[in-house]
């Protein structure tokens, strides 16, 4: 669950909080792109180097650092995994800042968008309102029903409930009278926030209207502009294989 | 037109092989306090959902005889529309808010109307200033306590403009001290507003003295309705497992060993009620 930390929404009143998520998602998403297209370890570090200075000015860097904590495990496998093919040191340090890069950018959109804006730009875009709704209530719900997970998890474990014994599969039946009261509540609470939602008249028009509309800034232009000039320069070096110091050559 | 008219009500969920609900009538009058209650089980929740129409849309099964909402047959119009004249807040408020602000969820019902942006944010001003939650107007449903996020949810029903309001145990989830506020705020909006309430409830001795009349359930049918005072004081309250005021139940005792006391709904009424057996009066002023 703590990797999931990470990934939450916190407000605040940052300038990386208050840019439009649409801008954001293509900065986000360029970033992605270029950790993904360049394994250079100078040019990673430099991209992560960048996102920590999106972290701090969200004042999120604690949220990032105790996600980071929870991915140890799988940091640590793809570094073993890649001296074990490679055997070379600067390949492994590579693979695993690579992997640091490319989820920080994920985590640092997440941190600093409301879900409620999120669907919002979801419907900006053009997504039907419905889809855009389950989405954010998707997020609204994950930590209810992950909170709920650990409840369960506690009471059967103050029962008696030993998860750490046994073999893999054993292990794997322990779960299930932990899977299945959570599975239970999460399908009644689905049906409470259906109704609750039908007496709200969710559905009587085709098209509702929005208290809050999302409006791009001119920094929200600017930030878009950067994104996808960085995106065309990744697609077009791929492309023409040319050479560039510090990126990938 | 009666806010309320439930006319032979029998409803039987679609796979139960009982009926929720048997043979129900009631009519609750424009600007009524009704307190319903009853054993767990006994139907109160199937009763509140057929008021605004979930039973039967939302919740197929076999109904029979009618509820009609200011005149409308429930049958014959979607929930969408009853919501604007009938709002239902329900036991946990955190499956009633969907979003991440209370601003966000209360204009959701008017957004859902579609109306126009001035008058939603109109509705939503309005709203959290009816239940006392302006000053929450940005926080997240996880940064409010129980109680807060249950105004933030009767707040978002308000927004619907409705004249009825129908609130399921909206204390369930609350602590004994936020109970009491919610009833409190509940009470003060039946006043300030002139809407018309119906309440279930099984906290009586905090609601008794709220309510003009009490309709008390069991095994889907309606056992007893009528004055609170008669009703309260009845019985039929203990055999079916109803824990009456225990201030009405004090003085019920009372009566039977040869005091002559009226049945009371609230401490205040007890006290009196025994000063006057005692003959003193003094005591009361002090008790308040
Ligand atoms: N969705 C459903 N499907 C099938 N049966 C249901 C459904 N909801 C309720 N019932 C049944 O209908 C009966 C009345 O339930 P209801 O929830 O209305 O009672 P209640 O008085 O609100 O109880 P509580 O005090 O526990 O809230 C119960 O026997 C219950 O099992
Ligand atoms: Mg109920």
């Amino acid at each position: 669950m703590m990797a999931l930390e990470g990934f939450r929404f916190r407000r605040g009143e940052s300038f990386i909080h208050r840019s439009d998520p649409r801008a954001k998602f293509l900065l986000s998403f360029a970033f992605m792109a270029m950790a993904i297209a360049f394994v250079k370890l100078k040019f990673l570090l430099l991209i992560l180097a960048l996102q920590l200075a999106i972290l701090a000015n969200g004042r999120c860097l604690k949220d990032w650092i105790r996600s980071l904590k929870g991915l140890v495990p799988l940091i640590a496998l793809i570094f073993a995994a890649q001296v074990l093919v490679s055997w070379s040191w600067v390949s492994a340090l590579t693979y695993s800042v690579r992997f640091v890069a490319v989820t920080s950018t994920m985590s640092w959109f997440l941190l600093t968008t409301s879900p409620d804006d999120l669907g919002l730009s979801l419907e900006q875009v053009g997504l039907p309102s419905d889809i855009s709704f389950a989405f954010t209530m998707a997020i609204r719900f994950v930590p209810v029903i992950s909170y709920e997970f650990q409840s369960v998890y506690d009471a059967q474990r103050s029962r008696g409930l030993e998860l750490e014994k046994g073999s893999f599969v054993q292990r794997i039946r322990k779960y299930v009278p932990i899977i299945v009261p959570v599975f239970i509540e999460t399908i009644r609470r689905t049906y409470e926030i259906a109704d609750a939602m039908e007496v709200r008249a969710f559905g009587a028009k085709p098209k509702r209207t929005r208290l809050n509309v999302l409006v791009m800034r001119p920094s929200d232009w600017a930030i878009s502009l950067v994104a996808v000039l960085l995106l065309l320069g990744t697609v077009f070096l791929q492309l023409s294989n040319a050479k560039v110091p510090w990126i990938n050559a | 037109m009666l806010p309320l008219n439930v006319k032979n009500l029998t409803f039987t969920y679609e796979g139960n092989d009982f009926p929720s609900l048997v043979d129900v009538s009631m009519k609750v009058e424009e600007g009524e306090f009704v307190l319903v209650t009853g054993p767990s089980g006994c139907g109160k929740s199937t009763l509140c959902k057929s008021f605004v129409g979930l039973v039967p849309h939302s919740y197929p099964g076999k109904m029979e005889g009618d509820v009609e909402v200011f005149g409308f047959s429930v049958k014959e119009k979607p929930v969408s529309e009853i919501a604007t004249r009938a709002g239902l807040v329900f036991q946990d408020p955190e499956n009633q808010l969907f979003t991440l602000s209370v601003e966000n969820d209360v204009a959701f019902g008017p957004e859902n109307l579609a109306l126009p942006r001035d008058a939603i944010r109109e509705r939503v001003d309005w709203s959290i200033g009816a239940v006392r939650i302006a000053d929450l107007r940005h926080r997240a449903p996880f940064e409010l306590s129980g109680g807060q996020q249950q105004r933030a949810a009767i707040a978002s029903i308000l927004a619907m403009k409705p004249t009825l309001m129908i609130f399921d145990e909206p204390t369930a989830f609350l602590d004994p001290a936020s109970a009491k506020s919610l009833f409190e705020l509940i009470y003060s909006l039946k006043k300030e507003l002139g809407i018309t309430v119906v309440l279930v409830e099984h906290r009586l001795d905090m609601v008794a003295a709220l309510a003009s009349r009490v309709v008390v359930l069991d095994g889907g049918r309606v056992v007893l309705d009528g004055d609170p005072r008669e009703v309260l004081s009845n019985k039929v309250l203990e055999r079916i497992g109803v824990g009456a005021p225990a201030a009405t139940r004090l003085c019920m005792r009372l009566r039977e060993r040869g005091f002559g006391l009226e049945a009371p709904i609230s401490v205040e009424e007890a006290a009196k009620e025994i000063l006057k057996v005692l003959g003193g009066t003094s005591l009361g002023r002090d008790r308040g």
